[in-house]
């Protein structure tokens, strides 16, 4: 019996309850002045018409009456698709293309499309409309125009009444692949160029270059005395864009297999696989191993370097010089390579690596010009130097893996590799020797505050602070009794009708609301619960808003009444409403969503 | 590597619960005779959200593809892509036909309808 009650009621509201589309949607046309037609779709509870699907056009074009211009009010937008939830309240401006009076038949073709949002989507519907016109009043076409008399003057005002529509639609925001082509197109271009030029630079000071620097001196001795500056300087500048054409393919491959990479490094293990390798890499930059070619491939190439002559036998040593030099670069360059290989942009990576090799090159330049007058003196700071790379690289390793540990944890990774860089500058060793403001104190200096704030950010990071600027808030006094005594976060409100929501919205006058539709039998719902909205920085991003959430696990009319006035098929959506308490229509998020994706959305 | 992507993400969508429907309306009848069945004929198109709703939320829930496979061979048919068989009328989208073995219709629903809904209209056509 309770079944058969239960069947009755969710027919009654889903079943066969739905309006026949004759009913749903009801298409009038009749003249509102002399000159101008008017068109409306009255249309059923609930029903909705998409504006992409609405079309009025002129059915006889040859009955001497035109559609000069159509204008329709502007759509609405929800769940991302353009709609009109009443009657789009067409006007046509009528125009005789030839001489009429008296009354005539103006024959109208309307067609739409539409849904319920009770979860019906009718089929496309196409219709004719006709209306008497007093011909006597309406305007003769401008002869101004005279191209387009002839015209379908239709398709032209139609055109017109989309490009309307999209102008006056909501901006939409830009898709992740738009967003990563505005960086490149945007300044951020210059910085990577510039960057990746100071890393060049900056390889060049390390011992890396070495091998590269007898190469290029026995190639340009071996063009032969007298050799002038002049030729020393070309010659040296094809040596190195030669090599910087072996680092551009190296970035180009880079970035093209990276695109496809892209969605792998969303993946924990992937993360945690590459941050790894970048401790691995920093390892041999602290000298703790040696990634070099063979000694015997190394003095191979640098004795035919010696028999080498002309511009493009420079040419070849300049791309071989990259592969020697390679193992020993290989660490920054994997760095450089695998962060292009994430943005998965192939020009970027052409241009970075480009402009890092030809910052590698310039010293290069100067040694072959000079004909080895002018050369780095080698000594500690050129190991210093890498040692900075070493650095770099945990860095890079602990912002990669710091997207999927908890913030405070990432904290005191920063917070440790902080302390290591202080000790090991010298901060807790005494300055020895004469030094009175010398730079020895500067550095010790230097270090000590290094050494403070990695301590401070340990700690922090110990007590659950989560921003790096802020790392001893868990130790304020006001800060720490309030963290005790409240949730950090603002928990969810429960509620069951429509009337507990209106009372909620009304009390919230001047916040933000979101409200979460759950069910028990809704996998999805739960799914949305355990990882999205348990995620810190999800509660931290809905820290704004009030929570509310709508229980529709007993699928009764109250449930039904609240989920059919917002236009829910059923669980899971997430609406929001804004200050006044009104539906933010185009925001609704139906359907499972990750974390990211959410705060993505929630940003909107 | 977009294939593997591609393969990953099925192989992934496979791990959740998924109704495994018909490839065609002919095959689905026979089928269902094959293991003694109904056939549910869902009617949808592109577009429509309720068709989206039922086949991303409804039919992944593990309680809906049990209950549809215990009884049911479930076949899809877009009304604007694929041949619509003869008799199985609808107003709009999506709408669910319940058929015998033979092809004869014991029931019709119109229109999306969340899990508990759906479930009763489940359990009123499969005997």
């Amino acid at each position: 019996m309770r079944l058969l009650l239960f069947l009755l009621i969710s027919l009654s509201v889903w079943g066969f309850g739905f309006l026949q589309p004759e009913e749903a949607f009801k298409p009038s046309a009749k003249m509102l002045d002399d000159k101008t037609l008017g068109v409306e779709i009255v249309m059923g509870d609930q029903i909705h018409v998409y504006a992409e699907k609405l079309k009025v056009e002129d059915a006889d074009k040859s009955d001497g009456i035109d559609f000069q211009t159509i204008t329709m009010a502007d759509p609405i937008v929800v769940d991302g698709e353009k709609v009109y939830e009443s009657s789009p309240a067409v006007r046509i401006a009528l125009v005789k293309t030839k001489a009429l009076n008296g009354e005539k038949k103006v024959k109208i073709k309307l067609s739409y499309q539409g849904c319920s949002s009770a979860g019906l989507c009718y089929e496309p519907i196409e219709t004719t409309l006709s209306v008497s016109v007093y011909t006597d009043k309406i305007p003769m076409q401008q002869p101004s125009s005279p191209s387009i008399i002839n015209a379908p003057a239709t398709t032209a005002p139609v055109l017109d009444v989309i490009e309307k529509n999209a102008t006056t639609a909501p901006v939409e925001k830009k898709s992740e692949t738009d967003q990563i082509a505005g960086v490149i197109e945007g300044g951020s271009l210059w910085f990577i160029i510039l960057s990746f030029f100071g890393f060049g630079l900056l390889l060049a000071l390390t011992p890396c270059v070495f091998p590269m620097i007898p190469i290029i001196s026995s190639v340009i001795m071996a063009q032969g005395a007298g050799l002038g500056t002049k030729r020393a300087f070309w010659l040296s500048v094809v040596y190195v864009l030669s090599m910087a054409v072996a680092y551009t393919i190296a970035g180009i491959l880079a970035g093209l297999f990276g695109a496809n990479l892209q969605a792998a490094f969303q993946t924990p293990w992937i993360i945690t696989l590459f941050s790894l390798i970048f401790v691995v890499l920093a390892m041999s930059m602290f000298d703790l191993f040696e990634l070099q070619i063979p000694n015997a491939i190394q003095s191979k190439i640098t004795k035919i370097s010696g028999s080498q002559s002309g511009v493009v036998g420079i040419a070849i040593m300049g791309f071989l010089s990259a592969l020697i030099v390679g193992p020993c670069v290989a660490a920054p360059l994997a760095g450089a390579l695998i962060y292009i290989g994430q943005t998965g942009d192939a020009l970027l990576g052409g241009v970075a690596l480009f402009s890092l090799s030809i910052g590698m090159g310039i010293p290069l330049i100067a040694i072959g010009t000079s004909a080895g007058k002018f050369m780095p003196r080698p000594g500690v700071w050129m190991d210093n130097i890498k040692s900075i790379f070493g650095v770099m690289l945990i860095g890079i390793s602990i912002w990669m893996i710091s997207r999927i540990l908890e913030e405070n944890i990432s904290m005191m990774l920063w917070g440790a590799l902080a302390v290591f860089v202080a000790v090991n500058i010298g901060a807790l060793e005494p300055i020895r020797g004469r030094c009175i403001r010398c730079q020895r104190a500067n550095k010790k200096a230097l270090g000590i505050i290094i050494l403070l704030y990695g301590m401070s950010l340990l700690l922090g990071g110990m007590a659950g602070a989560k921003n790096p600027l802020h790392p001893l808030n868990p130790f304020l006094p006001s800060q720490g009794t309030a963290v005790a005594s409240v949730p950090l976060h603002n928990t969810f409100e429960r509620i069951t009708s429509i009337e507990e929501l209106d009372a909620i919205l009304a009390e919230n006058k001047g916040k933000k609301v979101m409200v979460d539709f759950y069910a028990d039998w809704c996998s999805a719902c739960k799914e949305l619960e355990e990882k999205t909205f348990s995620d810190e920085s999800v509660k931290s991003a809905m820290d704004g808003y009030v929570l509310v959430q709508v229980n529709l696990t007993a699928n009764d009319d109250a449930a039904k009444a609240i989920s059919s006035k917002y236009g829910i098929f059923g669980p899971p959506a997430i609406l929001f409403f804004d200050e006044n308490g009104k539906h933010q229509k185009d925001a609704d998020i139906v359907g499972f969503k990750e974390p990211q994706e959410f705060i993505k959305l929630l940003g909107k | 590597m977009g294939k593997i992507i591609l393969a990953l993400s099925i192989l992934a969508s496979c791990a959740l619960a998924d109704l495994k429907w018909a490839p065609t309306y002919d095959a689905a009848l026979a089928q269902a005779k094959k293991e003694k069945k109904k056939v549910m004929v869902m009617l949808s198109k592109e577009g429509c959200p309720a068709c989206e709703y039922m086949s991303d939320i409804v039919f992944e829930e593990k309680m809906v593809v049990s209950e549809v496979e215990k009884s049911y061979v479930p076949v899809h048919i877009d009304i604007h892509n694929d041949f619509v068989p003869d008799g199985l009328g609808f107003i709009g989208t999506p709408t669910f036909h319940f058929l015998d073995a033979n092809g004869k219709k014991i029931g019709r629903y119109d229109g999306g309808a969340n899990v508990p809904t759906f479930m009763g209209v489940l359990g009123k056509y499969k005997k």
